[in-house]
């Protein structure tokens, strides 16, 4: 029996591996998608001040520290007992879809794309970025003038584009200027612009060059639960705030509560060979890593948040998701979606950037409010781009914390893709032989999910080779294969 | 000349907070001085967003923790040409799951707004072990480092401590 690891090494190596086993003929046995936490995380929080939870928790991070900082910024809400002012909210939505487009766009731009717009079989010297740029200079260079954009907004409303520091305990730090709005108001117009065109390449140059991937019922493909947050009112995507509502398999609804009923619907599985834990859907049970509705694996992320969704408030967007379900059906169990839903989202999230931009109140003083007392107590929840988010704080008498849980959206995608990975390995590798575009597509795999592998930490050159790694039976390494 | 000065690296996570705590520790110096060309930043990310940083200024110094497979100690520090390295660099290949590395992101921020780059990043790497527990502490070798880098930045600016 083979062992094959492919081990993604960050800035600091180990944070994540994927191993194969293959039995003596060559094929699939076992696979394995292990990622290995940064430590200690709860531990430093412990006896801290609550207040300073929005800051200090941006550097768990270097991803999405927006939204550990909406989430953070959202438990504190509650511990203090301060409901955020109607402007505050909007001012935090309003920075918080500039982070969402922040995050898809590096995601599908520079790393999604290239396997589309150039090939995923085709050489590892081509299907970059820097080819891509090559091919096509003009688009990418209006990528990256509109990752600017957002990147501005970040800036102005978060202090720090990448390190907010806004979020404070019943509001937000500054208002919003006129000269502000208007600026963001502009921005978001042309990035509606972008959003748009991009669905188009999808539509026309990706979607039906590759419907063999998009659409294969053979490897990435899989029918879990679903989990995000919607509107209360009317069930619409929701990034930065609303009900928690989990589908089945058939779309149909089957709990909806409030964050801070978390652990009422979601528990976690230890298992022996990872640190990583596996939740899962409390009320119906762990059954190992299989799908169907008798397993309580679930998903989170674009796909899920488009599944549980019933409509999109923003006219554009709208329609770009009645394309999507029409295309997919509902809910979509193709994993490959998520890059469309992707898409969809950027487009919601730049319309209503412009909604909030153009919102009466926004430039509004009233942006925090001071009233409220200590309930010790908080759960804060928002959509990250990843999936939902939960921070969960109790505190002490003083308001210094007594403990800290968070439920990040890799660990809950773990079961999911470790099965979507598992799929695409036993279809893919045949006779243990493994080129260069099978690796490709087995990565594609885990790409879809945008996993978030612990990356604050930071070490030059910030590069992150995959090696694959070949066993025997008595564990001597017999091949290796590097990419970097 | 506009110089900006980026200390790299994570607050909380042990020896990882070297270049931002260098970069505060400049920053502290720097009020004695009538320098106004000078601007000092730091951040927790990389690739993308740490390119982007760099639009518009003429020069960059870089100050971060590194890994290599040398077999100097802990606490050891490098500099090096950031251009000469995307020179050697073949850059073939992009895994990272959510950003480009570095020398990717610059080469393509360079080939598209070739008059907003830098004509030159220095990067100063003060050699870590690998961190992977959140703590606001740093061992010697590293504490010390910082005060090295600091020195050798001042130089490099042409102040005189």
């Amino acid at each position: 029996m083979k062992t094959i690891k492919i081990e993604p090494i960050s800035r600091l190596e180990g944070e994540g591996q994927i191993i194969i086993i293959l039995d003596d003929d060559g094929k699939v046995r076992d696979v394995f998608f292990e990622i290995l936490e940064l430590k200690g995380f709860e531990r430093f929080c412990i006896g801290r001040p609550a207040e300073e939870m929005p800051r200090i928790v941006t550097r768990i991070c270097g991803v999405c520290p927006w939204a550990h900082h909406m989430a953070a910024g959202k438990a504190v809400d509650a511990v203090f007992g301060r409901d955020p002012t109607p402007v505050a909210e909007k001012i935090r939505e309003l920075a918080y879809c500039a982070h969402i487009i922040d995050s898809h766009s590096l995601h599908f731009y520079f790393l999604a794309a290239p396997d589309f717009l150039v090939s995923p079989e085709a050489d590892k010297s081509q299907r970059n970025v820097i080819y891509l740029y090559k091919k096509h200079p003009e688009i990418v260079k209006e990528i990256v003038k509109h990752r600017h954009y957002v990147v501005k907004i970040e800036s102005m409303i978060g202090g720090k584009s990448i390190h907010p520091v806004c979020c404070v305990p019943g509001g937000v730090s500054k208002r919003l200027t006129e000269d502000e709005r208007k600026e963001i108001e502009e921005m978001a117009k042309e990035l509606i612009k972008f959003s748009e065109k991009w669905l188009e390449i999808w539509e026309k140059d990706i979607l039906s060059k590759y419907e063999d991937i998009i659409f294969s019922k053979d490897i990435y493909y899989l029918e879990t639960y679903y989990m995000g947050l919607v509107s209360p009112k009317d069930n619409s995507l929701n990034f930065y705030d609303g009900d928690v509502r989990v589908v089945d398999q058939k779309g149909q609804e089957v709990f909806r509560f409030r964050a801070h009923e978390y652990l009422n619907y979601i528990s976690e599985r230890v298992e022996a060979w990872t640190y990583t834990k596996f939740p899962y859907l409390k009320p119906i049970g762990w059954k190992g890593l299989v799908d169907g509705p008798k397993s309580g694996i679930y998903r989170v992320g674009p796909l899920a948040r488009l599944n549980v969704c019933d409509r999109i408030s923003t006219e554009k967007a709208q329609l770009a998701y009645e394309k999507y379900i029409e295309a997919g059906g509902k809910p979509v169990h193709f994993s490959m979606f998520a890059h469309w839903a992707r898409l969809i989202e950027m487009l919601y999230a730049s319309e209503r950037i412009l909604e909030l931009a153009q919102d009466e109140e926004i430039t509004s003083s009233d942006v925090i409010n001071y009233e409220g007392a200590l309930t010790k107590f908080g759960v804060g929840v928002v959509e990250a781009p990843r999936g939902i988010l939960f921070h969960h704080y109790e505190t002490d008498d003083d308001g210094m914390i007594t403990l800290a849980n968070m439920v990040v959206p890799t660990t809950q995608n773990n079961a999911a893709i470790c099965m979507d990975v598992k799929k695409s390995t036993e279809k893919l590798i045949i006779n243990g032989q493994i080129s260069e575009g099978i690796l490709n597509r087995i990565e594609m795999a885990f790409r879809a999910y945008d996993p978030c592998l612990a990356c604050s930490a930071h070490s030059l050159p910030g590069r992150m080779p995959l090696v694959v790694k070949v066993y025997n039976t008595r564990g001597e390494l017999i091949k290796e294969l590097r990419r970097e | 000349m506009r110089i900006l000065v980026l200390g790299i690296g994570n607050p909380i996570l042990g020896n990882d907070a070297a270049g931002i705590l260098a970069i505060r520790e400049l920053k502290r110096m720097f009020k004695r001085f009538n320098v106004n060309n000078v601007y000092f930043d730091e951040s927790s990310d990389g690739g993308f967003r740490l390119a982007e940083k760099m639009l518009g200024y003429d020069k960059v110094i870089i100050i971060d923790t590194i890994k290599d497979n040398e077999s100097t100690e802990e606490g050891t520090v490098r500099v090096i040409d950031l251009y000469e390295l995307m020179k050697k660099n073949e850059n073939k290949w992009l895994a990272n799951p959510h950003d480009a590395d570095l020398i990717t992101a610059m080469k393509i921020l360079s080939s598209a707004f070739k008059d907003e780059m830098p004509r030159e990043v220095i990067i100063y790497g003060i050699k870590i072990s690998s961190s992977f527990t959140f703590s606001e502490q740093l061992s010697d070798s590293v504490r010390n480092a910082i005060k090295k880098v600091v020195k050798m930045i001042l130089e490099d600016l042409g102040v005189k401590n």
